[in-house]
């Protein structure tokens, strides 16, 4: 590569490859600008390749490219914008580095005799220019950052909106896709209320279209395969999607197919409910619930053993039957069980002591270690996995059965899970805990269900982990130490009871993290109830368009 | 949840009220002018007697509204049982009682500018 240095701040080159830039950063280049428009050569790295690469090394990137036709004052104007604000030196580049010393002429020119020309040049620079600068040269800005990064989110759920809604803001320029095959949108938190008979199904009926950000690409096809290795997302209908960031939101799949007997088609049947199988299962587990609740009998309600998201659900759902039982009369004749798959009936200690508490209050009985295996609608007779290779069998009148959970079989087939531990069985993508990115590969996020972090599976979790992401993302982009993190906060307002409820919210140290002053997490009470009926789905959709 | 602030809190009263929002805004905003003009025209303007009726219906609103949020809700009132669930409805009802009684104020001051 031949470097030819026009004055002390600024060299220009023929085209670089991404391989030569650490070197460039030794020989202490601060800055790199390409000139060149992608694609004039076949072979020719594109910029956002060596922006990549630029960025790793340290090295601050800005994209000016030009042609014979487009050297016009106007780009020798940004030019001189880039030069000004950008550390130095810089080195420049275009296929011979003609283009980019044309431009310095250019730019020299237009201001001969003024006495800084950098700072009277600079006033000329285009606005994204100048965002994008104040941005690389570290200095707090409220303006987007100017890149031609090409983002790539997979899922279009609660995190994918909410991460493409968060970057299409705080980036200028970005090429964001997200892939997401479904119109529909669930409001997967209210599915609790419909198969507690408080909302109709529709309740939870959004359209994604609705909440996806403008300027985003929706491809409304499924990611079939992950190459991180190649930079590069396959869909279903083999669209290939090189990218350089990628952010993985695809939530989870339930695994109904591993409980021997089960499927999705018996829900609202046989006394078989299961709201987490989406609106329209949620309102025929309100139809089982309501007909047990007429004569009462033995209600089961069942929990996996794998991760799952909102883990208070199976016990929202066994205090819900309590109440509809009693309000019915018909609690007097029946039993209400819970199987736990451990030892303990929640992952936070403090939370599972009040649950035992309130059990225990409400004559909800508990089996330990019995993890759902097999069911027979026929019977009804549920066969339990217990410790030690053992089984037990349970009839029932009414089951609740919540099924496995899974990362999508895209992501448990590529190199993104945990390769051991217990993560990996399941397939969760193994990102940092604090800060959501990938361990093996950098340019990689998870966000949501997806992540193999030890806690937040909820919506609420989201809302904490997707601005972490994203700024990861956007400081690596603007050459600035990224400084957020997530604590692994988790909400789940317990419901235990038509009306009254306990907002429970705890990090990964098991720490209650009371978001209101005065409402105490283990107090169960009206007032937690009117925001999880209320307000939840509002602060939802609120985060979904960046507004809360 | 977490950090609620006030611009996430309108956020949310917007998602929350959809097309209502904006009317019920305007619908806020007059009531509290409503309640400036009594705040400042009432004690001058209007007597011992109209003041006392229009606090007894700002009462009688505040109490009807506590008694109702909780329905509303889907929740009853043997179920408001902390002490933040009482301050909430208590404050709930003063905020109902304030605004309709001073008002009310307002409007009476109003009335006897006109026959004045
Ligand atoms: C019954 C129930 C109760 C809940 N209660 C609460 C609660 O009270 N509070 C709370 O905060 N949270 C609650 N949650 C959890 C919350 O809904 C989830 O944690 C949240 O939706 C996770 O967001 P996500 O984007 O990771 O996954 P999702 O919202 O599930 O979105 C994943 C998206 O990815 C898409 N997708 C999947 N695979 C692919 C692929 N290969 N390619 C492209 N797209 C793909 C899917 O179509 C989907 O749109 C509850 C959930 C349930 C089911």
């Amino acid at each position: 590569m031949d470097i030819k240095t026009l004055d002390e701040g600024l060299s220009v080159a023929g085209q670089i490859r991404p391989e030569e830039v650490p070197g460039l950063a030794e020989a202490g280049f601060r800055t790199i600008i390409c000139n060149r428009p992608d694609g004039e050569d076949p072979g020719q790295p594109t910029a956002a390749e060596i922006e990549i690469v630029a960025r790793a090394a340290g090295i601050a990137f800005a994209d000016l490219p030009v042609t014979g036709s487009s050297l016009t004052p106007e780009a020798a104007r940004t030019f001189a914008g880039l030069l000004d604000t950008l550390p130095g030196p810089v080195l420049a580049y275009c296929r011979s580095g003609a283009r980019s010393e044309r431009l310095w002429h250019m730019a020299t020119e237009a201001a001969p005799q003024s006495p800084g020309r950098r700072a009277v040049l600079v006033g000329g620079a285009t606005l994204a220019a100048v965002a994008g600068l104040a941005a690389v040269a570290g200095r707090p800005s409220q303006a987007a950052v100017a890149t031609r990064a090409r983002i790539v989110i997979a899922g279009g759920g609660a995190a994918g909106l909410t991460v493409a809604t968060l970057l299409s803001r705080q980036l200028e320029g970005a090429a964001i896709t997200v892939i997401e095959p479904r119109e529909e949108h669930n409001y997967q938190p209210g599915y609790t209320l419909v198969g507690a008979g408080v909302k109709p199904a529709d309740y939870t009926v959004l359209r994604t279209a609705d909440f996806m950000p403008a300027g985003v690409t929706w491809l409304r096809e499924t990611a079939a395969a992950f190459e991180p290795e190649a930079n590069a997302v396959v869909t279903d209908a083999g669209t290939r999607l090189e990218y350089d960031y990628l952010v993985v939101a695809t939530g989870l799949v339930l695994d109904y197919a591993a409980i021997e007997g089960m499927s999705t088609d018996l829900i609202g049947q046989h006394g078989i409910a299961s709201v987490y199988a989406g609106p329209a299962a949620a309102a025929a587990s309100w139809q089982a619930l309501s007909a047990f609740a007429d004569t009462g009998g033995v209600g089961i309600f069942t929990r996996p053993a794998t991760d799952m998201k909102c883990a208070g659900a199976p016990l929202k759902q066994a205090f819900l039957a309590d109440d509809h039982l009693r309000r019915r009369g018909t609690r007097d004749r029946s039993e209400v069980i819970y199987t736990a798959h451990s030892k303990l009936l929640f992952s936070v200690p403090l939370v599972t002591d009040r649950v035992e508490e309130l059990f225990v209050r409400q004559g909800i009985e508990v089996r330990r270690e019995h993890v759902l295996a097999a069911i027979d609608p026929a019977t009804r007779i549920a066969r339990f996995a217990t410790p030690e290779g053992g089984s037990a069998e349970m009839k029932w009148d009414f089951i609740n059965v919540i099924p496995p959970m899974r990362a999508p079989q895209s992501v448990r087939d590529s190199a993104l899970p945990w390769q051991e531990g217990r993560m990996a069985a399941d397939g969760w993508i193994e990102v940092d805990k604090f800060t959501l990115r990938h361990a093996r590969f950098a340019n990689v996020f998870g966000v949501g269900d997806i992540c193999g972090v030890p806690k937040g599976k909820t919506a609420a979790s989201v809302k904490w982990q997707a601005p972490v992401a994203v700024h990861h993302i956007v400081e690596e982009i603007a050459s600035r130490a990224p400084v957020m993190t997530y604590n692994g906060y988790t909400s789940c307002p317990l419901i235990t009871s038509i009306g009254t409820a306990m907002l429970v919210e705890f990090d990964y140290d098991d720490n209650l993290v009371p978001t209101f002053p005065g409402i105490d997490p283990l107090a169960e009470g009206w007032l937690p109830w009117v925001i999880k009926e209320v307000g939840l789905k509002a602060a939802y959709t609120a985060m979904l368009q960046g507004k809360a | 949840m977490q950090d609620i602030t006030i611009g996430a809190f309108w956020a949310m009263a917007g998602e929350m009220l959809g097309a209502a929002f904006w009317p019920l805004v305007l619908l806020i905003a007059a009531l509290a002018l409503l309640d400036f003009v009594g705040l400042v025209r009432g004690p001058k303007r209007v007597g011992r007697r109209s003041w006392l009726l229009a606090l007894g219906i700002g009462a009688a609103a505040g109490i009807a509204a506590m008694l109702a949020a909780p329905g509303i809700t889907q929740s009853s009132l043997a179920q408001v049982v902390t002490v933040t669930d009482w301050l909430f409805l208590v404050a709930l009802g003063l905020g109902v009682a304030l605004a309709v009684g001073l008002a009310l104020v307002a409007l009476l001051s109003l009335r006897r500018a006109t026959e004045a």
